[in-house]
């Protein structure tokens, strides 16, 4: 009973945040001066228009009803996942989602994986030779990687790889002419997304990398590391199964957690490749305050992050046992620390 | 300490006190205005000015001296704050906990879902675009991550011994805070900080590549906006429009960075003092043949261990010398800190670097220091075993039982699955602990239970030599007894050498056929264990052998997850 | 009672000049004349710089982009001296008021259904009495159109002015797009319709990728002969820089976004790019609030207006490239700007007014005070996203210190910046005016009722009675002749101050395509450059400028 009462009081504080979250989605847009019409009519036919005639123009975008029936018209369409034509681009916010989704999967995810796996060899690597040579030429070269401003290494890359030496397009995510076959189709897509994933792994790697480091030291310096190490088990082993399974364990947490940011796409390197992805679309979004839009952004990437907490909390405990049995009271401390 | 963090660190240093000079002198050195024109618009590198013009005609090394003001202030100022408020808001939390601290984690969830961008101009319409304004906001998104870390830390120090103690004697919660919570939670400010700086300055870099800056202030984002703006990426204007401001961002973060891995090596306890050991080469081992006619199973001779401290080498066991027979215990006691357990790591050749061992250690007659990773690979854990000190974390938490025996066997022997499950069994019901508990992962058992298992696992492969180091630090009192019966029960029936370490007399009597007394590394007595508690006349071991019984008291150790 | 016929120039008449000339001049003419039903390039990949929807022009508006797909009753654009027939066959103005209209037969809308009389009845009736969008004021205020009847022909349209409306065909049908009657009928919402454009223009819209990319191919049954290319690409690049790497990477073969100045030297410098010089009818100004103090006063406008030094923004901030904005208000260029216009820079003129109207420096912080002794200073709002005016407004901030008046750059994003400016909540701003607003002669008079330049509801004796005159003239010419007068007032004390008049150079692959034209306040990048010789006769164009 007792358990149960708990659950319910932590999916009755989660529904609260979501509320809140969603509130402030809600508000923060409109909190800014300025409205869609500026998309409408451009910057220099807007000043042209009377007031009534902006108003009028508003009204026939939805925009028109008193801020609560505009609340009230966003939060129903939470719950049937409905969240009305984007003023920008005319059609339903699903649908431009559902178009731009698939690119930021393709973009961060692929970087997300890149940036683990290298920054979790290398930091496991480094941690291993600590204090050797390799260590610290690893350590410093990634310290360096993760103060290059992403878009800097960006547009560097368009310089060079993409204008001078014309290895790969300079910017967006498909070629606009297909020669039809799906090799084709899939050559073209890994040539436009090879500079901007190489860009966000090279700018994340670094931060992979030092947690990795650390945490394997920490697991390293502890006493099972050496009764293991006195049962005469190989190195190998010793890395891999002891101290690196073990240092996993806030990789693992740091790694869902990013998972649920990787929904909101990567502003800066999509501006940068001018790549299709929902990063570049709630900029995008911001700037020609097409609320709609901005809602169904916000709302995807609230539950991107909500969600994965959510799997951070249920997964967690196939991987650290420890937290199987006394989930309840530990189980957060553990996700979020 | 390594050398070579503090020339990591010293070199942080080094960067960022150039770039602060940079920063406060700059301006003052050079000849120009940075926001008033001094020249052409658009010009390159020459002698008037060393890297160029601007396209107002401003010259870009007072751009980027004065943006060094700008971006370092952002940088640190919004550091400051972030950890400040997250480290107050987290500590707060984590010690006041409840209601309070539920409020504060949702919260905490809520802010870090905030919409940046929308944010940011939110933000700057009611205060106006400018570097406050980017303060405020980075800070505002920074805060969040840091209280959730710092709560964490606070948490954990917060269930630890000395806290608990320190609350059941009553002491106020300035007391705790003071003596307790504030020591233990900032260590990890430090790197907050650094990585606050950081943060800080490569969004405000972004941000004003994005346009969403101050264009009119000057720093090393605003610059960049610029040169982005006014095509310096298509033009030869990269040279010196693009890489001066990027390379001084670059130059700030890394420093920082170093200056945080120093900080972080030398404060942070977590780390440990792990190191990789020199790997061994294959080389001829130098042996002595009389040893197994006498029955010598090991012989240490003249073992001298130094640490280096305070930049000199001290020894923590020093020229100690003893030799254990076939099938002999050897009890070493000693006080804490006296290098007991530094010999039996010098044995199986595990001691921590930088340590510096000299002296012979001769097993089964071989210098074991000639030993390659191989040779003593197969050395450990199938001649000799030990049994690890502080049970409560020998096991490694997230493997099962099973599992961590089934491993010490597989290291040695090739055998199939069902044999090696019979063999844990087998030595599961020796150790006096039932089957079932080999599917039990770590933390299911209790100390006594995971102590039977590491003396499971020292003896799964029956070696020759078996070295206890404290087995029984850390349990019940009952539950030493039933240890220390056990082991001698052990020993006596598969007829093993032992070296027994322990600050325990009593049990160290009842178990072993020598003793070996230490002192501060020195051994001050040795003898028979029977002979050496009755007869010896040395200070020392009279104080200690006077001081029995006793019961030492249970020393807490609470876990807490990282 | 006076007529005038301003236009009965058949297309076949047309045709015939067309092609002596061509003909006559020369042989490249010929050439094209000859192959004009054969495809020249395939493909032309042309990088647009914004997106502006599935070309719905109550959402999207970019004029040349909606010139692709549809065609107006005159050509080119109100922009130059006299357009000519193009969807109409020819117009006739029977008296002040009444124009009579004959459109053109055998055009077909790009789905297939006939062009008739009835859809531009339905469009100009849409546009009047329907929502707002660019184009309406042209049959709703300025010139009004009261009824619309189709004659009995069904071919002939007869249009009734409230007011003498002698403009008409040279504005108002040469700047209205036809819609189809068949699909708008049917359109509930005119601002949600999502449909690619269905128009009568050379290309089609085949695809729009919400901010990626346009795709159109050519409408080879066009009434003025089959376009030159075949299919148009048209990517949306934002990033100036992401453009520009485009182009020098051969992605695309030419843009609509405009060479900065600093960049000219490279592109020229890479082989087979040639730059061409437009004059773009547009003009950066300096806004201010004449509603507020105290730039209320037409006296301190106009000492503001004298203490800028047009020519040194110029240098720094455009290397050269425009022209200081000294002919003031509306474009120079425009065959309906006074040419005599003139704002020029005069500091020591400008301190004399300002000491004249009592502002002086009083406390000697070196700016001055208001008469009443109070502290005086003024923002500039500019938007963030524009560097180039961001730089402007803080050559302005330097040069106002210069006659004694302290302003201060406020930057803000682009739809704060914009929402700020629309609702009068700025006091001075820096921003662009496109040739829509600067070179359309009607909307000179639209602009004083619609706050932008002037607004209704603030008397103004001396204005109100030249647009008065100016609705009661009945001739072009009369009417011409009044809006000189209305510029030559208006500089004197602007509302909206010249700053320059900016040069567009473009840039374009000259082996893939190298066939442009220039339409005025259009670039090269218009329905013309696509179209052949013929029809670029009859639509005034001009060869492109090389820069060399």
């Amino acid at each position: 009973m007792k358990h149960l009462a708990k659950v319910k009081n932590k999916i009755g504080q989660y529904i609260l945040v979501i509320f809140v979250t969603l509130t402030i989605n809600f508000a923060l847009p409109r909190l800014a001066p300025g409205d869609p019409l500026l998309y409408f009519f451009g910057e220099t036919t807007i000043n042209e228009l009377t007031a009534e005639q902006k108003q009028e123009a508003l009204h026939s975008l939805g925009l028109g009803g008193s801020l609560w029936e505009q609340y009230w018209t966003y939060l129903k369409g939470v719950f049937t996942l409905d969240f009305g034509t984007s003023i920008k681009y005319g059609v339903a916010v699903t649908e431009v989602l559902a178009e731009r989704i698939p690119w930021t999967l393709l973009l961060v995810g692929t970087a997300l994986i890149l940036s683990l796996v290298i920054g979790v060899s290398a930091g496991a690597y480094s941690a291993w030779n600590r204090g050797k040579k390799r260590d610290l030429t690893i350590l410093t070269g990634m310290l360096t990687l993760e103060s290059i401003p992403g878009f800097w290494i960006g547009m560097m890359f368009l310089s060079i790889f993409a204008v001078q030496l014309g290895w790969f397009p300079t910017f967006g995510a498909v070629s606009m002419v297909q020669d039809g076959t799906t090799w084709g189709y899939i050559k073209d897509v890994v040539s436009h997304a090879i500079l901007p994933v190489l860009t966000i792994t090279l700018a994340t790697v670094g931060s992979n990398y030092l947690l990795t480091r650390s945490s394997m030291l920490e697991s390293l310096g502890q006493d099972y590391m050496t009764v293991a190490e006195a049962k005469g088990i190989k190195k190998r082993a010793l890395v891999f199964k002891h101290a690196l399974r073990n240092a996993l364990l806030p990789i693992y947490t740091h790694f869902t957690l990013s998972v649920g940011t990787l929904l909101g796409g990567a502003v800066v390197i999509e501006t940068v490749y001018s790549y299709p992805g929902i990063g570049r679309l709630l900029y995008e979004s911001v700037t020609a305050r097409d609320f709609p839009m901005l809602q169904g952004v916000f709302l995807l990437v609230t539950m991107g992050v909500i969600l994965a907490n959510l799997i951070a909390d249920l997964t967690y405990p196939l991987f650290d046992p420890r937290v199987r049995n006394r989930k309840e009271e530990k189980g957060e401390e553990i996700t979020h620390a | 300490m390594r050398k070579t963090t503090k020339w990591i660190g010293l070199t942080g240093l080094v960067l960022f006190s150039a770039m602060l000079i940079f920063a406060i002198f700059g301006p003052m050195m050079i000849p120009y205005d940075a926001y008033k024109a001094s020249g052409p618009p658009f010009q390159s590198p020459n002698l008037e000015h060393l890297l160029g013009t601007n396209d107002m005609g401003q010259d870009l090394l007072a751009e980027l001296a004065v943006g060094a003001r700008t971006s370092l202030f952002i940088g640190i100022a919004s550091a400051i704050l972030a950890v400040f408020i997250g480290g107050l808001i987290g500590v707060l939390a984590g010690y006041i906990g409840g209601r309070f601290e539920t409020v504060v984690l949702r919260i905490i969830d809520i802010v870090l879902t905030l919409p940046f961008l929308p944010l940011m101009i939110v933000v700057a319409v009611y205060m106006g675009a400018g570097i406050f304004t980017l303060v405020f906001v980075i800070t505002l998104v920074m805060w969040a991550g840091k209280a959730r870390q710092i709560r964490a830390q606070t948490l954990s120090i917060k269930h630890t011994g000395p806290v608990l103690a320190a609350k059941t004697m009553g002491a106020s919660h300035f007391y705790i805070f003071y003596k307790h919570i504030i020591p233990g939670v900032v260590p990890i400010f430090i790197p907050q900080f650094v990585t606050g700086v950081n943060a800080a300055i490569l969004m405000e870099s972004s941000l004003s590549f994005l346009g969403m800056g101050d264009p009119l202030t000057k720093s090393w984002g605003s610059i960049l906006f610029y040169a982005n703006s006014r095509s310096a990426f298509l033009t030869e204007a990269w040279m010196w429009w693009i890489i001066p401001p990027g390379v001084c961002i670059v130059i700030v973060v890394l420093a920082f960075s170093l200056m945080g891995y120093y900080l972080e090596e030398r404060f942070n306890p977590r780390l440990g003092d792990y190191s990789v050991r020199e790997k061994r080469k294959k080389q001829l081992v130098k042996t002595k043949e009389h040893h197994s006619s006498k029955g010598v199973l090991l012989s240490v001779e003249s073992l001298t261990v130094a640490y280096p401290k305070s930049g000199d080498y001290r020894s923590v066991v020093d020229d100690i010398s003893f030799a254990v027979k076939n099938g002999e215990v050897l009890g070493i006691v000693g006080e804490s800190g006296s290098g007991k357990s530094t010999i039996a790591t010098a044995i199986i050749q595990q001691l921590k670097r930088p340590a510096k061992e000299s002296g012979e250690i001769y097993f089964e007659g071989n210098l074991v220091q000639h030993f390659d990773d191989e040779g003593l690979r197969q050395m450990r854990g199938k001649e000799i075993g030990y049994i690890a000190q502080a049970a409560m974390n020998a096991l490694n938490p997230v493997i099962r039982i099973d599992k961590q025996l089934q491993e010490a066997i597989r290291a040695h022997y090739q055998l199939s699955a069902k044999v090696m499950d019979e063999r844990v069994v087998e030595v599961l019901q020796k150790v006096g602990l039932d089957e079932k508990w080999r599917f039990a992962y770590p933390h299911e058992l209790s100390g006594g239970m995971k102590q039977r298992v590491i003396i499971a696992m020292a003896l799964i492969n029956k070696p020759k030599l078996v070295i206890a180091d404290e087995p029984t630090t850390g349990l019940d009192a009952i539950v030493q007894v039933e240890i220390v019966q056990l082991l001698r029960k052990l020993q006596k029936e598969l007829g093993i050498s032992m070296i027994y370490i322990s600050h325990d007399l009593p049990s160290v009597l009842s178990v072993t056929d020598r003793l070996m007394i230490m002192k501060e590394g020195r051994k001050v007595d040795e003898g028979p264990s029977v002979e050496l508690s009755k007869l010896s006349t040395n200070p020392y071991t009279r104080v200690l052998i006077d001081s029995i019984p006793t019961l030492y008291p249970k020393k807490e150790t609470v876990e807490v997850s990282r | 009672m006076f007529k005038k016929v301003l236009g009965l120039i058949s297309l076949a008449v047309l045709m015939i000049i067309a092609g002596c000339s061509s003909s006559e001049s020369s042989s490249e003419g010929k050439a094209s004349s000859e192959n004009k039903n054969n495809v020249e390039v395939e493909e032309l990949r042309i990088g647009v710089p914004s997106d502006v929807g599935p070309l719905n022009i109550y959402t999207g508006n970019m004029d040349w982009l909606t010139d692709l797909v549809y065609d107006k009753l005159f050509s080119p654009s109100p922009y130059v001296d006299e357009p000519q027939p193009w969807l109409a066959e020819s117009a006739e103005q029977l008296d002040d008021t009444t124009w009579h209209v004959k459109i053109r037969s055998g055009i077909k809308w790009h789905d297939g259904e006939d062009f008739t009389a009835e859809d531009v009845k339905f469009t100009y009736e849409y546009y009047r009495d329907g929502p707002p969008n660019r184009h309406t004021h042209h049959v709703s205020e300025v010139p009004k159109v009261d009824t619309i009847e189709i004659l009995e022909d069904g071919e002939t349209l007869e249009f009734k002015c409230a007011y003498a409306c002698p403009s008409m065909a040279t504005i108002t049908f040469a700047d209205l797009p036809i819609l189809p009657k068949h699909i708008w009928e049917n359109v509930e919402n005119p601002r949600k319709h999502t449909d690619l454009a269905i128009g009568t223009g050379p290309f089609k819209l085949t695809a729009y990728e919400p901010d990626q990319y346009y795709q159109f191919e050519a409408n080879t049954d066009y009434f003025m002969g089959a376009p030159t290319v075949n299919k148009l690409s048209m990517p949306i690049i934002k990033d100036s820089t992401a453009m520009f790497n485009a182009l020098t990477s051969g992605e695309i073969d030419t843009t609509t976004r405009t060479v900065p100045a600093e960049l000219q030297e490279t592109l020229q410098k890479t082989d087979s790019m040639k730059l061409a010089s437009t004059s773009p009818l547009s003009i950066v100004q300096f806004g201010l609030n004449y509603e507020m103090k105290p730039f209320n006063s037409e006296e301190f406008r106009q000492a503001i207006s004298l203490g800028i030094d047009r020519e040194s923004i110029v240098s720094t901030v455009l290397l050269g490239q425009g022209r200081a904005g000294e002919k003031g208000y509306p474009h120079p260029d425009s065959p309906w700007t006074n040419p005599e216009l003139s704002t020029p820079f005069n500091i020591e003129e400008a301190n004399n007014m300002l000491d004249d109207l009592g502002y002086e420096d009083s406390n000697h912080d070196g700016y001055r005070e208001t008469p009443e002794g109070k502290e005086l200073k003024l923002d500039i709002s500019v938007s963030s996203a524009e560097p180039l005016y961001i730089r402007t407004a803080e050559m302005l901030q330097t040069q106002m210190k210069e006659i004694g008046i302290q302003f201060e750059v406020k930057t803000m994003d682009p739809a704060t910046y914009t929402a700020a400016v629309s609702e009068d909540d700025f006091e001075s701003y820096v921003s662009l005016i496109g040739p829509h607003g600067v070179a359309d002669p009607d909307q000179f008079i639209m602009s004083h009722r619609s706050s932008y330049l002037w607004t209704k509801d603030l008397p103004y004796p001396e204005m109100d009675e030249l647009v008065s005159n100016w609705m009661n003239a009945t001739t072009i010419e009369e009417r011409k002749a009044i809006s000189f007068d209305m510029q030559t007032l208006y500089n004197e004390q602007p509302t909206a101050i010249a700053l320059y008049y900016p040069e567009e150079i473009y840039a374009y692959n000259a082996d893939v395509y190298d066939q442009y034209v220039e339409s005025l306040g259009f670039g090269i990048i218009n329905k013309f450059s696509f179209l052949p010789e013929e029809a670029r006769e009859v639509s005034s164009t001009t060869p492109v400028q090389l820069v060399e």
